[in-house]
């Protein structure tokens, strides 16, 4: 599990897929390699598309990014945001 | 239902199932039920895990490093559809054997009736086998694709594909397999072997249920230049009007199959599980044991004939048989109703593969094992067509009695 979320600035990153199948493959990758994530539904402001989208805590970004990376997953926009405790959840 | 005593129809689809398959179809029924890749919350999140979970299996299973190039489709036949009508253009060349299923040759009879597609059928030997040589010495420049079956589901012959896709490669054209029989049956990679193009079903030696297949789509090929069978909602790019051009939602337009993809994942866990070599060696055994019981019946007048190759390495456990002097309609509703056999009859909609094999348009019995067949059942069957044979025998005896009577008869009358 996350640490205390940070007062100000982002909570977590958000990884853009093309398609619900790459999300999930990147949600075994992300498991596979001890990051917590969750597949949650893309933000109206980052994308128009309907679909869903890895949400990791921000401290993972780096890591995250490596692994998603080595696992040949394609990402197509990597955005930091703050999101409330309410959406919050490290796991499934 | 009541159960057949024996099932040997197993080419067909197989059965009985592992009931780990319709565990997994339950609890998505129960539990999951949502739809994939449309929804963000957790149902529908894990619904496309288990879709995904069905891609892995399948990429594992056929050697194939990414889940993602596994498109499904409803059955093999789709998967084929969407190869040929996809990659073909008018004016194209394909070659194609003499061992195929008509969902190879309808398409493809299709597109040179209706697109101008010129099409080589390059002969194969009686038993089901096939030289690579003459594919090769089929090929023209305008030649896009090779058409291979890898396993007949006639007479169970395995095809050479892995020198048939050597061809392929040399003369910069791709190879599309009709995996239909073979995928889970024969022991093999698809990226190893070098197919460019894998179709396979999901409900023979991969013990899902119908309504699961695919097509698996190589590296080599230009998926751009590939039109899909059927447009429409992915779930992905739902901002753009046009089809998204990645895999596999290019080609996986509608809700697929999820209730049948989480049985054929199920089932094809418990293929891996049990190993396809086991498998294949456990079956190939018993094959020998069938064949080699059907070949000693020729007592007494009695004669059957059995089709294909005899060595099991090269053959799946699909065995044709005709018995002389009875029609294999009367054979296979007999050990239907006589001896609880459940076979298949006819040309077994490869009307090709019997015009090679010599046995069109009549057709034969075909006896298909499978996972759960008994040595007992082999057994079994080997007697019930030994006893038809025998009966046979008596038949065709007294029709050669009665036709010396009716000439002596014909004699006396022509003589009065």
């Amino acid at each position: 599990m996350a640490a205390r979320p940070p007062a100000h600035g982002p909570t977590h990153t958000l990884f853009l897929v093309p398609s619900a199948n790459h999300a999930v493959q990147g949600e075994r990758a992300l498991q596979g390699a001890g990051i917590a994530c969750r597949l949650i539904p893309v933000p109206r402001a980052l994308s128009s598309q309907c679909g869903v989208c890895l949400r990791v805590v921000r401290q993972d970004r780096r890591r995250a990014e490596a692994v998603l990376a080595a696992a040949g997953t394609e990402v197509e926009g990597v955005h930091d945001v703050r999101m409330t405790e309410r959406g919050q959840g490290g796991g499934r | 239902m009541k159960r057949p005593t024996i099932y040997m129809d197993n080419a067909a689809t197989s059965w009985p199932k592992p009931p780990a398959m319709l565990a997994a179809m339950r609890r998505f029924i129960d539990e999951v039920g949502a739809n994939p890749g449309r929804s963000g919350h957790r149902q529908a999140v894990e619904a496309a895990r288990i879709v995904y979970g069905a891609r892995e299996a399948v990429a594992e299973l056929l050697g194939v490093s990414d889940p993602l190039r596994v498109v499904f489709t409803a059955n093999a036949t789709q998967a084929l559809n969407l190869a040929l009508r996809g990659l073909l253009v008018p004016g194209d060349h394909v070659v194609t054997t003499g061992m195929e299923h008509n969902s190879v040759m309808r398409p493809l009879r299709a597109l040179e009736q209706e697109e101008g597609l010129a099409l080589t059928v390059v002969p194969c030997s009686p038993d089901g086998t096939l030289d690579a040589g003459d594919v090769e010495a089929a090929l023209r420049p305008q030649t896009k694709l090779i058409v291979v079956n890898h396993a007949s589901n006639v007479i169970g012959t395995i095809l050479p594909v892995r020198e048939v896709a050597g061809i392929a490669r040399r003369h910069g054209m791709l190879l599309l397999v009709d995996g239909a029989q073979s995928a889970g049956a024969v022991p093999f990679s698809m990226e190893e072997l070098g197919v460019d193009l894998l179709a396979f079903t999901g409900h023979k030696s991969l013990y899902g249920p119908t309504g699961s297949g695919g097509l698996v789509i190589g590296e080599r090929v230009d998926v751009e230049r590939f039109r899909p069978l059927v447009w429409g909602g992915t779930g992905s790019r739902s901002e753009s009007e046009t089809q998204p051009d990645f895999l596999p939602d290019k080609f996986e337009s509608g809700t697929l199959n999820v209730v049948g993809l989480a049985g054929l994942e199920a089932g094809v866990r418990w293929v891996i599980d049990r190993g396809v070599e086991e498998l294949r060696a456990r079956e190939a055994e018993m094959t020998a044991a069938l064949i080699a019981g059907l070949r000693e019946i020729g007592d007494r007048g009695t004669e059957v004939r059995v089709y294909g190759v005899t060595d099991a390495d090269r053959r799946l456990p699909t065995v044709s048989l005709t018995v002389a002097g009875m029609e294999p309609a009367e054979v296979s509703l007999r050990l239907d109703d006589e001896y609880g056999i459940a076979a298949r009859v006819g040309l077994h909609c490869a009307p090709q593969a019997h015009r090679t094999m010599g046995t069109s348009p009549v057709g034969t019995v075909r006896l298909s094992l499978g996972a759960f067949t008994t040595q007992d059942d082999v057994a079994a069957a080997v007697a019930a067509v030994r006893a038809l044979a025998r009966e046979a025998g008596r038949r065709r005896e007294l029709e050669r009695q009665h036709e010396a009577r009716g000439e002596h008869a014909g004699r006396d009358a022509g003589e009065a």
